[in-house]
C-alpha cells in the first residue's frame, strides 16, 4: 500500500516538476528565439554566420523606416507630424528621425565644418598635389561668379577657399528625396511620400514590443481615418 | 568704409518696394494683369547683361558681363564672357554648366530638387510666368514714370532661407533690371541691354543650348 502511494506521489511530483516551469514561462511571457541557427545542431552551422546574424538582430533590426503616403501633399505632412508624435509618446523608441529642426542641421554642419581642410574633392586634391596653386585659386574665384555662388559666399570669412561648399556639392545624391518643412519627402505625379526613421529601444522580435507597436499603429489609423 | 556701405545699402533696399502694391485676389491692378500677359507672350529673347554682385564680406562688388538667350520652349542660355568664360544652360529637366577649361557639370532636377527648384523660379521670371511665381512669392507691382516694378517676396520658409526679395523693373514689355537680395546679405544687380525679341531663334543660337 505504502509502495503504491509512494510511486503515485512520485508520478505527481514528476508531472508537477515539468508543468510548473512551463506554467511559469507562460506567466512571465515566452521569449521566442528568433535565431533559427541556434535551433539546428551545432555541426550544421558556422559560428561566423551565427555571429553575423546576432550582430544583425542586435543592431539593424532595431532600425525602422516608415513611409507616409498621400495623394494630397498637405495631408501627407499633417499625417507625418501626427505619426511622429504618436511614435514619441509610445515610449517604444530610442531615437526618432522625422521633422528635422534647424538645430539638427546646425549640428550636422558643426560636425563636418571643422574638418573641411580634410574634405578636399578629388579635383582640388589633384591641383594641390601637382602644385598648381594658381589654377586652384582661380577655380575658387570662379565659384564666386557662378550661378551657385550663394552656396559659397555665406561662409567666405571662415572658409575662404570654399572647401566646405565643394564637399556639400560632392555628396552623393539623395536620390529623388529632398527636404520640405523639415521632413525628408518625395513627390511623384500622384503621391507625396514622407520618410520617418526610428530606432526601437528593445528587440523588434520581442512579442511584447510587437503587441505594443501594433496598438500604436491601430490607434494612429483610427485617429487619422476618423 | 563699412559705415559708408551700410548708409548706401539701407535706403536702397527700403526704397525698392515703397511704391509697390500687393497683387492678390481682387486687388490685382489691370496694368499688372496686362504686363504679365505681355511678358508671357515673349517666345524668344536675346540680350547682353552686366552684373554686379555685392558679397557681404567682400569690399568690392564682383563685376561680370555676358550674353543671355531665352527660348520659352527650351530654357535659358547664360554665358559669362568677362572676367572669364563660363556657360550655364537651364532647361525643364536640368542645369548644365561648362567653364573655360571645358569642365562640364550637369545637375538633374530629380537629383538636386532644391537647387533645381530655385533655377525653375528664374525660368518663371524670364518667361513672365506669374502663375508659377504666385506659388512661391507674394507679388507686388508699381508704375513710376513709364517704368514698372515687380517685387517678389518669398512665401515658404525654405525659400526665405536663401532669398529675401527680388525686384524686376523695366519699360513696356521688357525686363531691364533684376535685383536679388539674398538672406545672407549678398545683393546681385543685373542690367540687361540690347534686348531683342523674336518669334524664333536662329539656328546658330538654338545650337548654343547644346552644351
Amino acid at each position: 500500500m505504502r509502495k503504491s502511494l509512494s510511486s503515485k506521489s512520485k508520478l505527481v511530483i514528476g508531472c508537477l516538476s515539468s508543468i510548473i516551469p512551463i506554467a511559469l514561462l507562460i506567466l512571465i511571457g515566452l521569449d521566442v528565439n528568433s535565431n533559427i541557427l541556434e535551433l539546428i545542431p551545432e555541426t550544421g552551422h558556422s559560428k561566423q554566420s551565427e555571429k553575423a546574424i546576432k550582430h544583425f538582430t542586435q543592431n539593424i533590426s532595431s532600425n525602422s523606416l516608415f513611409l507616409i503616403k498621400s495623394k494630397k501633399e498637405n495631408e501627407a505632412f499633417k499625417a507625418a507630424t501626427a505619426f511622429e508624435n504618436k511614435l514619441k509618446i509610445s515610449n517604444l523608441f530610442k531615437e526618432i528621425h522625422g521633422k528635422k529642426s534647424d538645430s539638427e542641421f546646425k549640428q550636422w554642419y558643426e560636425l563636418y565644418f571643422p574638418h573641411r581642410f580634410h574634405l578636399l574633392t578629388p579635383e582640388s586634391r589633384a591641383l594641390l598635389s601637382n602644385n598648381e596653386k594658381e589654377k586652384f585659386l582661380q577655380s575658387r574665384v570662379k565659384k564666386l561668379y557662378s550661378t551657385q555662388s550663394s552656396l559659397y559666399s555665406s561662409n567666405l570669412e571662415k572658409d575662404p577657399l570654399m572647401l566646405f561648399g565643394d564637399f556639400i556639392q560632392e555628396l552623393p545624391s539623395p536620390g529623388s528625396f529632398s527636404i520640405k518643412n523639415g521632413f525628408i519627402f518625395k513627390k511623384s505625379k500622384e503621391h507625396t511620400l514622407i520618410l520617418i526613421s526610428a530606432l526601437f529601444k528593445d528587440s523588434v522580435f520581442s512579442n511584447s514590443v510587437q503587441v505594443k507597436f501594433r496598438s500604436v499603429l491601430n490607434s494612429f489609423a483610427q485617429e487619422t481615418l476618423t | 568704409m563699412k559705415l559708408m556701405l551700410i548708409v548706401f545699402l539701407i535706403p536702397f533696399s527700403l526704397l525698392a518696394f515703397e511704391d509697390l502694391k500687393l497683387q492678390s485676389g481682387k486687388n490685382i491692378e489691370p496694368e499688372f494683369k496686362a504686363l504679365s500677359q505681355n511678358l508671357s507672350t515673349t517666345k524668344t529673347l536675346k540680350a547682353n547683361f552686366s552684373q554686379a554682385k555685392k558679397i557681404k564680406v567682400l569690399k568690392r562688388p564682383l563685376l561680370s558681363s555676358g550674353e543671355l538667350i531665352f527660348d520659352r520652349s527650351i530654357g535659358v542660355f547664360w554665358k559669362l564672357t568677362k572676367p572669364f568664360e563660363s556657360t550655364v544652360v537651364i532647361d525643364k529637366n536640368k542645369l548644365t554648366s561648362i567653364d573655360d577649361d571645358g569642365k562640364k557639370i550637369t545637375i538633374k532636377a530629380e537629383d538636386k530638387p532644391m537647387l533645381y527648384g530655385f533655377t525653375k523660379i528664374f525660368l518663371s521670371i524670364f518667361s513672365g510666368n506669374t502663375e508659377e511665381l504666385k506659388k512661391h512669392f507674394k507679388i507686388y507691382y508699381g508704375l513710376k514714370n513709364s517704368e514698372w516694378e515687380i517685387g517678389l517676396i518669398p512665401k515658404s520658409s525654405e525659400l526665405k532661407k536663401v532669398l529675401s526679395k527680388i525686384l524686376l523693373s523695366g519699360k513696356k514689355n521688357t525686363v531691364e533690371k533684376i535685383i536679388l537680395w539674398e538672406s545672407n546679405g549678398d545683393i546681385t544687380d543685373i542690367n540687361f541691354s540690347n534686348t531683342k525679341k523674336a518669334s524664333k531663334l536662329s539656328e546658330a543660337d538654338e545650337k548654343k543650348f547644346e552644351l
